[in-house]
């Protein structure tokens, strides 16, 4: 469970100071699928890096089970995102030159893990993810749809205990979104948590247990669509 | 483990930007090799001066002296005492006779291997009809088991000092009408200018400048003759020629023309002089007074200045070479240091190289780094990853140097050597590359490209992952 409170990160922006977010106080449970929803500027995509501990905040405390995020050093901080989080971003941030499979392998590098147990575990993601056919494809070869589900497999070969994905379907179209939604859904209901951050207002709405509304950096409502106790637990990426 | 993954990474974005890459490596490897192929010509010419100090034994030869001037002349040992081997009773270091008692003093001295004394003169081989004029050394027969003399081209050095046996140079066998092998086994007779000769020369061109009557003339003669003389020696002996050598002259052995044994010459009546004055000291000297000067050849050249100290104490003058060549080394440390500036001037031209090749790809890999880092990379281990980069072309860049510096000294080398041949003179190896210089370079090459890599390494690991991955 992540425990925020307080969260606040400002910074200087053309010699102003924008507040990014401002007080945030949320709960994410295990196994929770939180959908966090606002207009572009709104924060959330903040929120998401600093739950990442991608950055770092101005205020307040987000304690995880692997301790408090605001007091950790970059080495502890790095190893929070390498042992517990899967990232998905919207542009995929896949590396250009190298191939589905390469990509994938690169999740588990900072995991110590050997060249052929990176690659084993690389080809049994992405061949969960419908993408055996494509392991050593780049990315310039690969549909939109193709290089998230990469993208999200290189997520997922570490397996994480929580998946932070950001705007996952921007850059899709409909049927590809479709897919990837699905995916995040299957995911959560074999016990991953998943957190994801959307402008689109039906973006996962059936499959999501809460959704928050950020505005201006600020908590603006929160909806809850099903309970988190009916939920199977049986997440095992791999 | 992760050094290892780091490696085939750095390899692979090398490989990816060819021209890039090629251009930073070929900097350092023009350093490198710049630096490579100037130590070694340093190296190469320190390497022939020591050979040639080593060839010559001037760093395990010691020049001994009978002291002379007043010190001597204040405690000389007065004619007839016996031998001089014996301290006086003074307070001054004693006299001492450069003679066979005191070279048997310096061969027990432990590390003197051999003791022997400088003498050589000037005598005549007659061979047929033919008289040759030749600078002939005397050297005990174990000098060849010590020292270098030049190279044999037939038969051998004689084996006994009593031997009636020579060495004859290329040129004097040429002069007597034979060739090395045709020299072996010949019987020549050695005659030397002898002291006795000269005495009567020199009354007669004196005396015949006054008029005095032939009797009285023949008296003077007679009482001059017997108060400088002393008794006549021979002046003539039959030596047979046991080798034929390209002979070559160093410290202690003045070799010209011919190399006799010590004691076959030793009972004949000869001296050797090149100017008036020089004539009129032998003239007037006491030939029992010993050697002027005497060489004494240590077994290795660290004890060399242990012996030196040792026969100085004994009341000797020694000279070494030993301390100029301490100086004529630091002399070429010197040297080395400027050629290799050359060497590092091109290397810092190519550092310059590495950290412009490295800032560019921090900028172009950005979003790389903000990739990495979202994975979990420390901002330690994104630091290491472009120092391993800059190290992986320092170590390219190295190997390639060494070869183009040692493709550099072969190509010198082979000119130096044409030059020579041509020249007529020695034919050296100008370049040296000892083995050491492999590892020195190697690891310099890396831990320089290490350095430059140092500032673009910490560009990277500050990269904010955040912007890094918005850019996109």
């Amino acid at each position: 469970m992540i425990e925020i409170k307080e969260l606040t990160k400002h910074y200087l922006l053309g010699g102003q100071e924008v507040r990014a977010l401002d007080g945030i106080d949320m709960t994410i449970p295990n196994g929770e699928f939180l959908r966090i929803v606002g207009s572009s500027g709104s924060g959330k995509s903040t929120l998401l890096n600093l739950i990442a501990g991608l950055d770092t905040p101005t205020s307040g405390s987000i304690s995880t089970p692997f301790g408090e995020l605001a007091t950790m050093t970059d080495k502890q901080r790095s190893r929070w995102r390498s042992e517990y989080i899967g990232m998905v971003f919207q542009s995929f941030n896949l590396i250009n030159h190298h191939n589905a499979l390469y990509n994938v392998g690169l999740g588990l590098l900072f995991k110590d893990a050997p060249s052929d147990e990176r690659q084993k575990a690389a080809i049994a993601m992405l061949t969960r993810l419908g993408m055996a056919e494509r392991l050593h494809h780049k990315p310039a070869d690969l549909s939109g749809g193709e290089q998230q589900r990469v993208a999200l497999a290189r997520a997922l070969v570490k397996k994480p205990t929580l998946l932070l994905a950001d705007e996952p379907t921007g850059n899709l179209d409909r049927e590809n979104a479709l897919q990837i939604e699905s995916l995040l859904a299957d995911l959560n209901r074999e016990g991953l948590t998943v957190v994801v951050v959307t402008h689109d207002p039906e973006f996962a709405l059936s499959h999501a247990h809460r959704t928050l509304h950020l505005s201006f950096g600020k908590q603006s409502s929160e909806e809850t669509h099903r309970s988190l106790d009916t939920q199977e637990t049986s997440y095992d990426p791999a | 483990m992760i050094l290892r993954e780091f490696i085939g990474i750095s390899l692979g974005n090398l490989w990816r930007m060819k021209l890039r890459t090629a251009l930073t490596v070929s900097g350092i490897m023009i350093g490198i090799g710049a630096l490579v192929s100037m130590l070694s010509f340093g190296f190469g010419i320190q390497r022939n001066v020591s050979d040639q100090f080593h060839k010559m034994g001037l760093l395990t030869t010691l020049q001994v002296r009978a002291v002379t001037g007043e010190r001597s002349e204040a405690t000389s040992t007065p004619p007839g005492h016996p031998p001089v081997n014996q301290e006086e009773e003074s307070d001054q270091s004693p006299q001492r006779i450069l003679n066979a008692a005191a070279l048997d003093t310096f061969k027990a001295i432990p590390g003197v291997s051999l003791a022997y004394p400088l003498e050589t003169f000037d005598a005549y081989l007659l061979f047929g009809n033919d008289s040759t004029k030749v600078s002939a050394q005397a050297l005990p027969a174990v000098f060849a088991d010590h020292q270098s003399f030049g190279d044999l081209l037939n038969g051998r050095f004689f084996t006994s000092d009593t031997a009636h046996a020579i060495v004859l140079s290329e040129e004097v066998t040429e002069k007597l009408g034979l060739t090395p092998d045709s020299a072996l086994g010949q019987v020549i007779t050695l005659r030397t200018t002898g002291r006795s000769s000269l005495i009567n020369a020199f009354l007669d061109n004196q005396l015949a400048q006054f008029d005095i009557p032939p009797p009285a003339r023949l008296i003077i003669r007679t009482a001059a003759e017997s108060f400088l003389n002393r008794g006549e020696k021979q002046t003539e002996i039959e030596v047979t020629v046991c080798g034929v050598a390209e002979l070559r002259s160093g410290f202690g052995y003045v070799i010209k023309d011919v190399l006799v044994p010590t004691e076959t010459v030793a009972g004949l009546d000869r001296v050797s002089f090149s100017n008036p004055l020089e004539l009129m000291n032998i003239l007037s000297s006491d030939p029992d007074q010993g050697w002027k000067q005497a060489l004494v050849v240590v077994e290795h050249d660290s004890s060399l200045n242990r012996v030196s100290e040792t026969i100085e104490d004994m009341g000797f003058e020694v000279f070494s070479f030993a301390g100029r060549f301490d100086e004529i080394k630091r002399n070429f440390a010197i040297f080395d240091l400027m050629m290799s500036a050359v060497g590092f001037i091109a290397v810092i031209v190519s550092l310059m190289g590495i950290v412009n090749t490295m800032v560019m790809s921090v900028t172009e890999r950005k979003r790389e780094i903000g990739i990495l880092k979202s994975l979990g990379g420390e901002e330690s281990q994104i630091r290491l990853l472009f120092l391993v980069e800059s190290g992986v072309i320092g170590l390219i860049g190295s190997v390639f140097g060494l070869i183009l510096g040692w493709a550099v000294s072969e190509v010198g080398s082979l000119i130096f050597k044409e030059i020579m041949r041509r020249e007529g003179g020695p034919v050296l190896d100008m370049f040296l590359i000892p083995w050491w210089m492999i590892p020195v370079a190697l690891g310099f090459g890396i831990t320089v490209s290490i350095l430059a890599g140092l500032y673009p390494a910490a560009r990277a690991a500050h990269v904010d992952p955040v912007k890094a991955l918005r850019n996109e």
